[in-house]
Order: structure tokens, then C-alpha cells, then sequence
């Protein structure tokens, strides 16, 4: 009987009008920020006959927590779990020096990781940016315009951050970095590092901290991603922070900053009014106004502000 | 109730268009007296509704709080509605229905100068020059735009634009060359009979010259001495002259009907030209005119104007190098530099999504 009514609220939360037209993780952010919020104003109207009389609130919340977490899983587990078959992990058997992983290896290791990474409600609402520029192929089309195009950018991912990978080969990179990226805002315990489990959330205005964190939490990472570079780890934990943070090299983390960033929030299909300029423009245009304040690498928000004009996105 | 009312009113203006661009043609082309009578009844039946609706429109105006009757007159197009219903009615359409039904011969009405009584002060063509207005309502009724402001700016300067070429039509059809074409020939077939008859006498010697002169002239449509018929009325000048395209002059005894075809026709293209103009006006002003106010005007309004309003919304306006130095863009400018950046810096960048705490309630209330 308590399903029905938990499947009746939540239903009513993920319809309301305030959270339409989000992305199913934007819509699972805002009904968890609202329950956890307003839960002591709910009270009184769960414990109401046609709801949970006889429940506890901390019951009713656990219900209700429950339910939403399963909604979103069963969207968004079989799409990630696409994503990652699209990658192709032959890049990393190329780098793997002592041969004994293959690219299976490699796509079981990354499937069983992203499986438990979506356990965690904190790790899972990091997903979304990375989500959003897998699923509707964002990635795909800014990195295929930038390698077709030599733009700055090109230059600084390649050249600067020494990587040899050819354009497939990035893309599928870039790919592995935003499904790892995630992994900053798992509460884990780090050894060595801290007693109690920690994300990167507790640290993100410690600069000092967060650089022993990072360091840390590659380590963690190489356990349960084994036979991947702790490069690979370090550029997609970085990719959380802001360019003020990042050493030249790291450019991939600088431009994945950016990109999350933009697409933190998505509308698919979304039409620019008439006489404004297209969303992606727009945005990238407003951030490098605003490159004191956010922190991003000016040179790449230039690239990306000029590749969304020119192809009207 | 009230959206089958405009919605009717709409279907309306555009028939009367279209009939008042026949109705031109028609005595262009000379089609045959039966079509000009049918689009004669169609002009009353159109003339008719609009009356009704500018009666009706009115008396709920009076009914309305907030200036009511004048507001109406002057803000909502009053003026048009009156322009195009009443005139029409009582000075053209109307007194052409009374002949038509109520008038048995058709013949004796003019021979009583009941229609060159009214060309003489020449109301109906001069009033037939308000059915142009009749474009104009197009403008209140037709929403080309979703903006209220280019709706109205649009609106209001096709009203001036269009009320203006009337304005000259109206005043040179006081000194129209119609009139003046159709003067003439009737002066000179007067004077013609009526030299005629001075040298030769009233008798039959004179009958037979002027018989002799009538018959071939083709202007000559009939021509009769008291029972005596000098020219019958051939059939097919019968039907394709209407009381709009025949005079009749009484000279002497002799009744003579003469052909103004030719003069009406020639100023029926005439009219067609200042119908084709003031279409061609409303269309350029309508498409392309209004277009172009949205685009540089009221579409950079609205973005500036819903980008301070709503939180999530973040979209730069579009500045064409071209229109830079415009005031409108001069703001859209500061709009893109200042302000979007100010408050990406402040509210973030994404849609802000929220369950509302109220709606919530209400959903708890129902179950």
C-alpha cells in the first residue's frame, strides 16, 4: 500500500511544472534538494491518513529517497551503460606497457565502476554535465570541429598537453575522462589521506588540501579502474576545478571544465528566440566576460564562443 | 461567441476586398448588367453587416468603463468602421438597391434625374472610394505579429499611410475626368439634337436627320421621340449596360440614352490601379515593414525584457553590425556586456529548477 502513495508522490514531484523540461538527473536534483530542504514543513501533511500515518518521518524519507534513486537509475544506468560501449578502449592497450589488459578488461573494469559511482546520490547528480555531453553527442561535435579545423584549441590539447592520440582516439579519451570525472564527489576513504570518507565537495576552497586530495584520491581510483594511466585519473579529477588550478598542460581538463560547465544544464532542441543569439554562443560569450570571475582559460572559451557561432549552436 | 464575431468579421473584410476589387473589374471588363447587379446586391449585403457591426461594436463601447464611445472612435478604429459602413450604405449602396427593387423603370428614375442628381454632387463615387478603406480593418483584425507594440506600430502607420492615398483620391475625385468625360458627351449630343432640331423645325424631317445620326453612332444606346422610336435598344447593349455605365439626356422631345461605358471603364482602371496601390502598400507594410520593426525593434525588447524577468534565462541579443549605432541596440549592447555577465556572476547560468513548497500542499490537500 505504501508503494502506491510513494509512487503517487514521487510521480507528482518528478511532474511538477517547476522541474519540466529538465534532464532526468537536473529533475532528481531538484526533488532531492526540495525533500531534504522542506522535509520538516511535509511532516504533518505525510503523516496524514491517505499517506504515512504509521511511518517515521526518517522512514518516509528513506522511502521516498529510495524511489526516486530507482526512477533515475533505470533511465539513466542503461544509457551510461551505452556511452561506455560507444567507447573504444584500444587507446589504453596501446599505452598499457606491461600487456595484460585488453579493451574488454578495460570496458568491464569502467561498467562495474560507473555501476557503483550511480549508487552514490552525490556522484550520480555530478553525472550530469557528463551525461548530458555524452548522451546528446556534444563532445562528439566540438571535439570533430576543433581537430577538423586546427582551431587554438587543437593546439593546446595536442601540442601542449603532449598527447599523441589521434582524433578518434581524443574523443574516446575525453569520453573515459567525463564517465571518471564523477568520482571527485563519491564520499570514499582515502588511506593515508583521511579517516572519515571524504569528496572532493569538502575541499573545493582549499586549494592546498585539494591538491593532496587529488593525489589521493588517483591512487584510489587506480584500484578500482586497474591498468589505466593515474594521468588519465588525475585530468578527469582536475576537470572539476576551475583553470586557475591547472597547470598549462592540462588541457583537457581545462577544456572538459569549461564544457561541463556550459552543459551543466541542457535543453535538447531548445530554439533561440528570434533576434537573440543561439544558447551555446551565448553562454561561451558571457563566461569570457566573465573570465575573472570563473576561472576558465580565455583562449578556449574564444575557440568555443567562435565554434558555436560559426555552426549556430 | 465574441471569436466566431471577429472571426466572421474577418472572413467578411476579406470578401468585400475581393468584392470591391469585382466590382471595379466588372466595369472594366463591361461584364453583362445581370453580374454588376449581383455584385451591387453583394456591395449592400457587405455594406449591411459592417453597419451592423459598427451599431454593435459601438453600443458595447458605451457599455465599456474608461472613455467607451470615443475610445472606441479613436483608439480602436472607430473612425475605420464608420468610414467603411455607414457612407456606403446610405450613399451608395443603398440608393442603388432602392432603384434596383423599388423603381420599375429604371429608365423613368433617370429620366426624373434621380441618378444625375447624384452624380451631380457625385456622392457615390466618391463614397465607393471608402470601400478601399475596408484594408485597413485588415490591420485591427489580422495579428501578423506576436508583439502587441509592432502590432500597433504596424497597424498605425498603415492606417496613415493608407487613409492618406484615400485622402487624394477622394479630393481628385471631385475633379475627376469621369464626370467631366461624361459632361461633355452629354453636352454634346444636347447640343447636336438640339441644333438639328432648330434648323429643320420639329417635324419629321428633323426626326429622320437625327434618326439617320443616332443610328450608327454606337455611344447611341436608344433614342425614342414621345411613342416614337427613333433607335430600339439593342439586346446586347441592354445587357451589358447598367444604370452605372448609361446616361440619359431629354432634348427637345427627344430622349436619348447614351453608352458611358467606355468613360466608366476607363476610370474603373483607374480605381483598380489605387486598389492595387493601397494592396500593395498594406502588403509591404504588413510583411515586410512589420518584419523588419520586430526584428529591430520589438524582438530585442522582448529578449532584454524576459532576460531580466526570468532567472534562467540567459541568451545575448543578436547585433547586426549594420544596426550598432541604434538606440535599441546601443541598449541590447549593454544588455550583452554588462548586465547577462552581472548576473551569469550572480544567479549562475542554468535553468533554476524547483518544487514549489505550495503546489506540494495542494497536491497533499486533494489525496
Amino acid at each position: 500500500m505504501a508503494d502506491g502513495r510513494v509512487n503517487d508522490l514521487v510521480n507528482y514531484l518528478f511532474n511538477s511544472p517547476g522541474v519540466s523540461g529538465g534532464t532526468a538527473l537536473q529533475t532528481e536534483g531538484a526533488v532531492v534538494q526540495f525533500l531534504l530542504t522542506n522535509f520538516r514543513q511535509l511532516e504533518p501533511a505525510l503523516r496524514q491518513p491517505q499517506f504515512f500515518p504509521d511511518r517515521k518521518p526518517n522512514e518516509v524519507l528513506a522511502l521516498l529517497m529510495g524511489e526516486i534513486k530507482r526512477r533515475t537509475m533505470q533511465y539513466l544506468s542503461p544509457k551510461m551503460l551505452e556511452e561506455i560501449n560507444r567507447i573504444d578502449f584500444t587507446f589504453l592497450v596501446q599505452q598499457d606497457r606491461t600487456g595484460s589488459f585488453s579493451a574488454e578488461m578495460f570496458r568491464k573494469y569502467t561498467t562495474d565502476f560507473v555501476l557503483v559511482l550511480l549508487e552514490s546520490t552525490e556522484a550520480r547528480l555530478a553525472f550530469n554535465a557528463s551525461f548530458n555531453l555524452l548522451h546528446y553527442k556534444i563532445l562528439d561535435r566540438y571535439v570533430s570541429e576543433i581537430f577538423t579545423k586546427r582551431t587554438p584549441t587543437y593546439f593546446e590539447l595536442t601540442r601542449v598537453q603532449r598527447n599523441n592520440l589521434s582524433a578518434g582516439d581524443y574523443l574516446n579519451y575525453l569520453r573515459l575522462l567525463l564517465i571518471i570525472r564523477p568520482a571527485a564527489f563519491r564520499k570514499v576513504r582515502l588511506e593515508g589521506f583521511s579517516e572519515s570518507e571524504v569528496s572532493l565537495s569538502d575541499f573545493m576552497n582549499v586549494p592546498p588540501t585539494m591538491e593532496n586530495y587529488f593525489a589521493a584520491r588517483t591512487k584510489s581510483l587506480y584500484q578500482e579502474l586497474p591498468g589505466m594511466p593515474p594521468e588519465l585519473f588525475r585530468m578527469a579529477l582536475r576537470s572539476n576545478i576551475n583553470s586557475a588550478h591547472h597547470t598549462p598542460e592540462e588541457a583537457s581538463a581545462k577544456f572538459l571544465a569549461i564544457l561541463c560547465a556550459r552543459f551543466q544544464t541542457y535543453q535538447e532542441n531548445r530554439k533561440a528566440d528570434r533576434g537573440a543569439e543561439t544558447p551555446d554562443k551565448s553562454w561561451f560569450s558571457v563566461a569570457r566576460k566573465n573570465v575573472k570571475h570563473n576561472g576558465f582559460d580565455k583562449r578556449m572559451l574564444d575557440d568555443l564562443y567562435l565554434i558555436a557561432g560559426n555552426n549556430g549552436w | 461567441m465574441k471569436n466566431f464575431f471577429e472571426r466572421f468579421i474577418v472572413l467578411i473584410i476579406f470578401i468585400a476586398i475581393a468584392h470591391t476589387f469585382l466590382s471595379d473589374f466588372a466595369i472594366y471588363r463591361t461584364w453583362p448588367s445581370v453580374h454588376i447587379r449581383y455584385l451591387l446586391i453583394a456591395g449592400f449585403a457587405i455594406d449591411v453587416i459592417f453597419s451592423i457591426e459598427f451599431f454593435t461594436r459601438t453600443i458595447a463601447a458605451a457599455g465599456k468603463r474608461g472613455g467607451g464611445v470615443l475610445h472606441y472612435w479613436l483608439h480602436e478604429r472607430g473612425w475605420v468602421d464608420f468610414l467603411s459602413s455607414l457612407p456606403l450604405l446610405a450613399l451608395s449602396s443603398g440608393p442603388a438597391m432602392y432603384i434596383m427593387f423599388f423603381v420599375p423603370d429604371q429608365t423613368a428614375a433617370a429620366s426624373l434625374g434621380f441618378i444625375n442628381v447624384l452624380k451631380v454632387v457625385k456622392a457615390i463615387r466618391v463614397t465607393r472610394i471608402l470601400r478601399l478603406v475596408r484594408i485597413v480593418k485588415i490591420f485591427g483584425r489580422i495579428h501578423n505579429t506576436d508583439s502587441p507594440m509592432a502590432q500597433h506600430h504596424t497597424s498605425y502607420i498603415a492606417s496613415g499611410a493608407i487613409f492618406a492615398v484615400i485622402a487624394v483620391l477622394f479630393a481628385f475625385s471631385f475633379v475627376g475626368a469621369s464626370h467631366q468625360g461624361i459632361d461633355a458627351r452629354m453636352q454634346h449630343y444636347s447640343s447636336l439634337v438640339r441644333t438639328v432640331a432648330s434648323i429643320h423645325g420639329a417635324d419629321r424631317r428633323s426626326d429622320e436627320i437625327i434618326r439617320q445620326m443616332l443610328l450608327r453612332d454606337p455611344l447611341v444606346l436608344s433614342a425614342t421621340k414621345g411613342e416614337t422610336v427613333l433607335k430600339a435598344l439593342a439586346e446586347d447593349a441592354a445587357a451589358h449596360h447598367s444604370l452605372d455605365t448609361a446616361v440619359e439626356i431629354t432634348v427637345t422631345g427627344y430622349r436619348v440614352r447614351l453608352s458611358t461605358a467606355d468613360i466608366e471603364s476607363a476610370q474603373a482602371l483607374v480605381s483598380l490601379q489605387a486598389f492595387c496601390i493601397i494592396l500593395a502598400l498594406s502588403i509591404v507594410i504588413a510583411f515586410f515593414y512589420a518584419r523588419h520593426f520586430a526584428m529591430t525593434i520589438t524582438d530585442i525588447i522582448y529578449i532584454i525584457s524576459k532576460g531580466m524577468r526570468l532567472r534562467d534565462y540567459n541568451l545575448e541579443v543578436r547585433i547586426p553590425e549594420r544596426y550598432r549605432d541604434h538606440e535599441v541596440f546601443r541598449l541590447a549592447s549593454y544588455y550583452n556586456d554588462r548586465f547577462l555577465p552581472v548576473k551569469s556572476r550572480k544567479y549562475g547560468d542554468g535553468m533554476q529548477q524547483s518544487v514549489s513548497l505550495s503546489d506540494f500542499m495542494k497536491f497533499t490537500g486533494k489525496q
